[in-house]
């Protein structure tokens, strides 16, 4: 007989329910050494003898009051999605903080089971913690993980499975105290009157809610009809001074067990906070961090270029063997369409696996969580709180993730405001514009450049948050509260999966997506049939001289205005449609010859289009992330119109500015 | 006893980085001063050499008073060294792996890899080998 | 009883919070990250007007103006 039961997955932020998930699932899931890496919830299935398990890992949470969005999405479905059991993933390390949440489940009546993980890391210090002794005194199965490993899911499921044909639960609930009982006793009184509310919740459970002034209680009240004789019940007693009781008696009961299940040997000052003293030090601090930004920013070029050669030579032997086809068309789709479209924008994965890689040892070690703290002042100094500054280093990667991070930000102005500046941070699709420009016509310091135009992408980010917090949007930003998680020495197994897993989406773009565009740019350049390719009399070109004198001011001729045109698919497309519309498929590294011959390209102007591209419009990806996050269309529109508003303005500057200082004339 | 090497080392350590990172600074701003031939011109990786200078030097008070949080600075200070060091010997490997794909290696000379960055790190090796176990026992592998 | 604000606490002291002095919501946000009355906090940096604290094993990065509303005693006091 097979059974089909559900589970969940929750627990606080970055005590592993990510990897514990990918450990029983098999399904990977982005993990990382930062609080708020799981940000919605994902969920993957597997056998368990005779049991289809569905298992859906949950963003972290402190406790089951929430306040921000990813904290709703864990809150509601271990609330509302009635899963069969609930795992808690408790991180061994630091178990008083841990069973806070645990006094709230076990209240809930859900069955409940404990995944201990990290324990690696607890006795590796030192700590002995008797699993037995702890589940008869919590009444809740203890089982000893390692998700890093996967040791223990066995036996974790095991007990859920033993634990899901358990009914009724029994609610094993605290005794809060003579003060604090027949309040609730008087409260369970008046939800009785409700049925239809006690049924799908412990009553038990949300008396106790409501006395500390949930808000998501609260509401369900709102609309039942006992709403009245609770209003009156509340009114009557000081709010704070029982969430202050009932607190301190969670706190009693966690004091009162934990002596008896652990010995800990924390208290002394580890090697991680003697790293924390240095690198968030006053005056050092931000020093490291912009050394490290210089590391990784040297690392992505110079490391990445023999790989780009390589690449480059590949595809210019393809290319020759491409021009040998018979029949013509088709020798030109492949030349110009494959190889000088996608093959263009291929060359550019080196960097930008090489930036991810990065990214990930950034996050797996711990101290991205650092940089938000050293960047706080900062930060808060233009209006966002320090938390706003992963989603911007996030955002080198790609923007559609960061924009996502932004849900751990409490405050709805300053998440939006997070999300509104995060397509201004240069993610890794403009990357082979700027490479590809800045080498071509800035052959002395293309380094320099290109640092300079990621480097103006956060300065307009920057501004623009600055604008909105004194214009649309003002306020205060919340003040810094983060958890700073321990250090740990990234494995280059783990970073090089988690850099595969994000870069593998820049190889799937490049066969499908800009495949394709490329493909529409290349029929439109060479029909209507009879037309020389790519001239100005084929489609594409009627296209692109329709819509140029909008950017004649900025100097670009026709080609470019189509490469723009197509760009906001995905920005790599802005390289491939140059690719495809120069016809440089019969003899790559060609684009760069064709480029630098267009008498309408000058150095200025290149500037003025690589910073065009770093600012204007977000791709469709991105623009649909924003949508979802703010769940408006108002402000996704506002997005597109702000974004490609500044990057006129700022390449009209260049462009007019460069022929004035230097008397150029830009037709 | 063992402190006092470790007040020396970055002491040293810290003044050898912070003078080669002026250096770089200086040949980069003041384009007449020739570079020496183990000293490039680089205002950026001269900062970095600065910092690194910086962070070693930072404990030195500490570590002369024997205030217990005060080894961090070092075992930061080795840290970034080390890491930089690998950085130049990454960039430059690719500089070596792109001549002898594409190029020709006699073109090529091992003067390329006199760069402070990497050859400063040697010495932080020597520091890693000596206390690096001793502090990272501290820091748990994932 | 209240002492001092966990601001002015130097770092390397261990203290013990003795009053949470925030709203309800951010009482309960702190209480659940543990960071209540009674519990014992080690200030780990504090020389960059925000700082870092550990609480029963975990770390914490708390901006000043949070720091200021929670009231610490000296170990022992
Ligand atoms: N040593 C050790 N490390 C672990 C273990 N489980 C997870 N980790 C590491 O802990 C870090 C956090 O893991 P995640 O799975 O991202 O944590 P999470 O709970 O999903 O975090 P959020 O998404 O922020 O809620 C990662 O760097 C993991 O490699 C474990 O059992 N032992």
């Amino acid at each position: 007989m097979s059974k089909k039961i559900t589970i969940a997955l929750a627990g606080n932020p970055n005590v592993g329910k990510s990897t514990l998930f990918t450990a029983i699932t098999g399904k990977r899931q982005h993990t990382g050494n930062w609080p708020g890496v799981t940000v919605e919830k994902k969920s993957g299935s597997v056998r368990h003898h005779d049991t289809d398990i569905e298992v859906v890992d949950l963003p972290g949470t402190y406790s089951l009051t929430a306040y921000s969005q990813d904290e709703v999405i864990a809150r509601d479905f271990i609330i509302d999605g009635k899963p069969d059991v609930v795992v808690q993933v408790v991180d061994a390390t630091s178990l008083e903080r841990n069973l806070y949440l645990t006094t709230q489940l076990s209240e809930l009546g859900v069955p409940l089971v404990i995944a201990l993980n990290m324990a690696d890391m607890a006795e590796q210090r030192g700590d002995v913690i008797d699993l037995q002794k702890m589940s008869k005194y919590l009444e809740i199965p203890v089982v000893r993980t390692v998700g890093s490993k996967g040791e223990g899911i066995g036996g974790l499921l095991d007990a859920v499975v033993r634990e899901s044909g358990t009914s009724p639960h029994h609610e094993h609930s605290i005794g809060y105290g003579d003060r604090v009982e027949p309040v609730i006793a008087d409260l369970i009184e008046a939800l009785r009157q409700d049925p239809a509310l006690t049924s799908r919740y412990p009553p038990r459970w949300l008396a106790v809610r409501l006395l500390e002034g949930d808000e998501d209680a609260e509401k369900k009240i709102k609309v039942s009809r006992a709403r009245d004789a609770i209003y009156s019940i509340l009114s009557g007693i000081d709010a704070g001074e029982y969430e202050a009781l009932m607190a301190d008696r969670r706190y009693e009961v966690i004091a009162a067990v934990l002596p008896q299940v652990c010995t800990t040997c924390v208290g002394e000052m580890t090697a991680s906070d003697l790293i924390d003293r240095v690198v968030t030090s006053r005056y050092l601090g931000i020093p490291i961090f912009l050394v490290l930004m210089w590391g990784a920013f040297e690392l992505t070029f110079t490391v990445a270029s023999p790989f780009m050669a390589m690449i480059e030579a590949v595809q210019e032997y393809l290319a020759g063997v491409a021009a040998g086809i018979q029949p013509g068309w088709l020798a030109t789709l492949i030349g110009d369409g494959l190889i000088g479209g996608v093959g263009s924008v291929l060359i550019f994965l080196p960097n930008i696996f090489i930036l991810l890689f990065l990214l990930a040892i950034l996050e797996d070690s711990g101290y991205l969580a650092r940089a938000a703290f050293v960047m706080d002042r900062l930060m808060y100094s233009i209006g966002l709180p320090g938390r706003s500054f992963i989603p911007m280093i996030v955002g080198f990667g790609c923007n559609v993730p960061a924009i996502m991070a932004t849900r751990t930000i409490e405050d709805t102005s300053d998440r939006l405001i997070t999300i509104l500046i995060n397509p201004f941070i240069s993610c890794g699709a403009r990357l082979p514009v700027f490479v590809l420009f800045a080498g071509l016509f800035f052959p002395e310091n293309p380094g320099t450049v290109i640092f300079g135009l990621y480097v103006l992408g956060i300065v307009v980010a920057i501004a623009s948050a600055k604008l909105f917090r004194a214009t649309i949007l003002p306020g205060k930003p919340a003040p810094f509260l983060m958890e700073m998680p321990p250090y740990r020495l990234p494995t280059a197994m783990t970073s090089v999966r988690h850099m595969w897993d994000r870069g593998s989406m820049y190889i799937r773009k490049a066969g499908g997506i800009i495949l394709i565009g490329a493909l529409v740019i290349w029929a439109l350049a060479a029909s209507p049939a009879g037309v020389e390719y790519g001239s100005a009399a084929s489609y594409a070109g009627m296209i692109g001289q329709a819509v140029q004198p909008l950017f004649a001011p900025l100097g670009f001729n026709w080609e470019m205005t189509v490469s723009l045109i197509f760009g906001f698919v995905a920005k790599e497309i802005v390289i491939a449609s140059l690719g495809t519309l120069y016809g440089v498929g019969e003899d790559a590294g060609a684009l760069e010859g064709a480029l630098l011959a267009d008498p309408a390209l000058g150095s200025i102007t290149a500037l003025a289009f690589m910073v065009f591209v770093l600012l204007y419009l977000p791709c469709i990806a991105t623009m649909a992330v924003i949508r979802k996050e703010t769940g408006s269309w108002k402000w996704t529109a506002f997005s597109i119109v702000f974004g490609t508003a500044v990057a006129y303005l700022a390449a009209f500057i260049i462009a007019r500015g460069g022929a004035l200082l230097f008397g150029g004339v830009i037709p | 006893m063992k402190n006092s090497i470790k007040l020396f080392f970055s002491g040293i350590m810290g003044a050898l980085y912070l003078g080669c990172g002026f250096l770089e600074i200086g040949f980069w701003i003041v384009p007449g001063l020739a570079a020496m031939e183990v000293v490039p011109a680089d205002i950026l990786g001269g900062f970095v050499l600065c910092v690194i200078g910086l962070v070693f030097l930072a404990g030195v008070p500490g570590l002369r008073s024997g205030t217990p949080g005060a080894i961090a600075y070092l075992f930061v200070g080795l840290l970034l060294s080390l890491a930089f060091g690998l950085v130049a010997f990454l960039a430059i490997g690719a500089g070596w792996l792109e001549t002898a794909l594409f190029g020709d290696l006699s073109e090529w000379s091992a003067a390329e890899m006199a760069v402070p960055m990497l050859y400063l790190a040697l010495g932080s090796m020597a520091g890693y080998a000596a206390w690096g176990r001793e502090f990272f026992r501290g820091v748990a592998r994932a | 009883m209240t002492g001092l604000p966990l601001a002015f606490v130097p770092a390397g002291r261990k203290v013990t919070v003795s009053e949470v002095r925030a709203g309800p919501g951010m009482f309960r946000r702190l209480s659940s990250m543990g960071l209540h009355p009674s519990s014992l906090v080690e200030v780990v940096c504090a020389d960059r007007g925000s700082l870092i604290v550990a609480v029963a094993g975990c770390r914490y990065a708390l901006s000043r103006g949070m720091a200021m509303k929670v009231m610490v005693q000296e170990e022992g006091a």
